[in-house]
């Protein structure tokens, strides 16, 4: 079953996003900011498809969004944001950044279940 | 002298409030991950009945009591849970509006304290609070409540309309 990295700051979010994966299914790794999921990326941890928030403390999503970027082992990985951020600004910057799509919080269970299971296909 | 000691009176009740403002949000952080847990529980509980559910096609003594009930059952249940895990989401959104909150109110009690009311160049730094806040606020409400409160200063043209065209809706989903 694919592997997903969760990252988000709230427990709360990481809990949800995690119940909503897992009841799918996927396996699932978490990162409570984006220092946290890089340095598992840079171990090697091998993943189909980063969730990442945007505002975190230490590494926000969209400088965790490029910096995976730039790691040749994560240049095909598919790689999702999941934000309160609307503002098409905030979205063109990911966009920017590498990233495969943007989601806008509160998510919809199936509606993520079913985007994820249109990228990780 | 009087005016400064009433500034540095409001620094400390604004500092006071955004302790409270913390305090609050740290007090309900575990009651709202038991909850989280809660619903976890429910997921993987419903994923089992779904599986002993499968396997009454092999065994139908397992489950055997009006099959379609059953089915039905867990399938509300399983929109009870996915709706809990939508409407949990809000919690998340609260924190993140009040965080900005906080920093707003912070960044104001540190200007009172340090600053004369009379210094000509306090504006700007009032005005770049105003504007920091606007722009981290997550909802056009939120906005649109700024502005009704602490309207912007003369001159500033914020297009609420352009605004509200330009952000997605919750729960909307873009692929690039």
């Amino acid at each position: 079953m694919p592997r997903i990295l969760a990252v988000d700051d709230s427990p709360s979010m990481r809990q949800m996003v995690g119940v909503t994966l897992k009841s799918a299914g996927y396996e699932v790794l978490e990162a409570c900011d984006g220092q946290e999921a890089l340095d598992l990326a840079k171990g090697q941890a091998a993943v189909d498809l980063v969730i990442t928030d945007v505002n975190m403390p230490n590494m926000d999503g969209i400088t965790l969004v490029r910096e995976l970027r730039a790691l040749p082992h994560y240049r095909g990985v598919p790689l999702l944001v999941l934000t309160t951020e609307a503002s098409a600004e905030k979205k063109m910057e990911g966009k920017a950044a590498g990233a495969t799509g943007w989601v806008v919080k509160p998510f919809s269970p199936d509606r993520l279940l079913a985007t994820i299971a249109r990228i990780v296909a | 002298m009087a005016q400064s000691a009433q500034t540095t009176e409001a620094a400390q009740a604004i500092a006071a409030a955004v302790a409270q403002i913390d305090l609050a949000v740290r007090e309900v952080q575990s009651p709202v991950e038991s909850l989280g847990l809660l619903i976890d529980q429910m997921s993987t509980g419903l994923g089992n009945i779904r599986s002993a559910g499968r396997r009454r096609s092999v065994n139908p003594d397992v489950i055997a009591v009006f099959p379609d009930e059953f089915d039905r059952a867990v399938d509300k249940l399983q929109k009870q849970v996915e709706g809990s895990i939508t409407q949990l989401q809000f919690y998340d959104r609260l924190v993140q509006h009040l965080k900005h909150i906080q920093d707003y109110l912070s960044g104001a009690a540190g200007e009172l304290a340090s600053r004369s009311t009379a210094d000509p160049q306090a504006v700007d730094v009032w005005n770049g609070l105003r504007d920091r806040l606007r722009t981290r606020l997550i909802s056009e409400a939120q906005r649109q409540l700024l502005d009704v409160m602490l309207p912007p200063p003369e001159g500033a043209d914020f297009d609420s309309g352009q605004a509200r065209d330009e952000l997605a809706a919750q729960g909307s989903v873009e692929l690039f």
